[in-house]
């Protein structure tokens, strides 16, 4: 139950100022790895790419989730869900805003930094991930008298989640060709 | 609440979670940071000394110098994404939490180094091969500054499960950078036939040195004739170049 109060101040979808910040926290990740890219081309077209990544799998999949959220007929209102999906892009900005001095370091001091960039970005999405799924669990169990409605949503957010994380791998393939 | 240089010492050994739950107030944390930084400084500067004296001489003391900024720049680095990682759905733990956590533990590491320095001093007369030297440091590194590692998760208010995933991430984000720091600021043990430099060029990265270093310590120094050179990398000596399309750089 204390985690359904702690949870429903945040059911209020980001502002756009949080949603900017979030942005601004993958742009730093990504221009901190630019900065260890060693070729000034390169380096530009990596500026974008977590933004790229991570949001584009976002915006793919989210539909889809609240699509198949109203078809097996769970009781969360709709816009909690976005709101919980924007809380979850949120928290990824924020970690890539928090890890940018890592990679920065790294980008200063070796040629790790790509590599580094890589794996920071997928611990930051499974991270962010497993906070999203948390989420949407504790809200359905919050809308719903049923025992099995926070389960059911945390299946569907964990499919939800492998899937947008290949959607992410695809997108990834295709901007490591642009960027290379 | 510790009173003491002493008291604080043993405070933090024993229960490094209450120095951090200490540090309410800004009289509390003013009269803590200080010696927390003293106590890091001393600590590595023993630790530091022992380390230089594989090779004697001026190492010595830019060892000693050098060992307490090892401890705390990957606090400087790894902070921002230690309080990021370890943020809840609705809440981020306090910076003053965050950073006292983070400076008990490079105290709490430099404690344990200086009383760890003894016995590397008696490594030292057993390994007395370079690169068998740097592998002992390595490890021994690793112990005592995990030590100082763990001490990262009282900066959360309360530890549930679900922080094991964001407090894993941590300690291997605070490895590495603690091995790079180490790696950016060496020699901390020099070569016996190399010129003593304060510091040295950077060059290729700590996880190339430390593959080199065990092949080199079992005995393969790869083909004959064959010597590695660092290559240069990172923006501080490499840059951001243009590219030469037509043939190559």
């Amino acid at each position: 139950m204390s985690d359904v109060a702690r949870l429903t101040p945040t059911l209020t979808a980001p502002r756009m100022g949080t949603v900017g910040t979030a942005v601004g926290g993958l742009l730093l990740l990504g221009t901190a790895s630019a900065l260890g890219t060693g070729y000034l081309d390169i380096a530009v077209r990596t500026l974008p790419s977590a933004i790229i990544i991570a949001m584009g799998a976002a915006a793919l999949t989210s539909p889809a989730l609240l699509v198949a959220h109203q078809l097996m007929a769970l009781k969360a209102p709709p816009e909690h869900v976005v709101a919980a999906l924007g809380q979850g892009v949120v928290r990824l900005g924020s970690l890539c805003a928090g890890l940018t001095p890592f990679i920065a370091f790294f980008a200063l001091t070796s040629g790790l930094a790509p590599i580094l960039y890589a794996l920071v970005l997928v611990a930051a999405c499974l991270l962010a991930s497993l906070s999203t799924v948390r989420a949407l669990a504790t809200l359905e169990q919050h809308a719903n008298t049923q025992i099995t409605a926070g389960p059911a949503m945390a299946v569907l957010g964990a499919v939800w989640v492998g899937l947008t994380g290949l959607v992410a791998l695809r997108l990834a393939v295709a901007v490591f060709a642009a960027v290379v | 609440m510790s009173t003491t240089l002493l008291s604080l010492i043993i405070t933090t050994l024993r229960s490094p979670g209450m120095v951090v739950d200490d540090a309410t107030s800004d009289a509390q944390t003013a009269w803590l940071v200080p010696r927390l930084l003293l106590i890091t400084a001393v600590g590595g500067a023993v630790f530091g000394a022992v380390v230089g004296a594989h090779h004697g001489g001026i190492q010595v003391l830019y060892a000693a110098i050098k060992m307490p900024i090892l401890f705390l720049v990957p606090l400087a680095v790894g902070l921002p994404a230690i309080r990021a990682l370890f943020a809840t759905d609705d809440s981020a733990p306090p910076w003053r939490r965050v950073a006292m956590a983070g400076l008990v533990g490079a105290a709490r590491t430099g404690i344990l180094a200086a009383a760890a320095s003894p016995f590397l001093w008696l490594a030292w007369s057993l390994f007395r091969d370079y690169h068998m030297a740097i592998l002992v440091l390595a490890a021994s590194l690793l112990v005592i500054g995990g030590q100082g590692l763990l001490t990262l998760r009282h900066a959360l208010p309360k530890f549930r499960w679900v922080h094991v995933a964001p407090l894993a991430v941590a300690f291997v984000l605070m490895g590495l950078t603690t091995a790079q720091t180490g790696w950016v600021l060496r020699p901390f043990i020099a070569r016996p036939s190399a010129q003593i430099t304060f510091l040295r060029p950077i060059e290729a990265d700590i996880g190339d040195a430390l593959l080199r270093a065990t092949r080199s310590a079992t005995g393969d120094y790869g083909r004959e004739g064959e010597e590695w050179a660092p290559s240069s990398s990172g923006l501080m000596t490499r840059g951001l170049r243009g590219r030469d399309f037509d043939g190559g750089e």
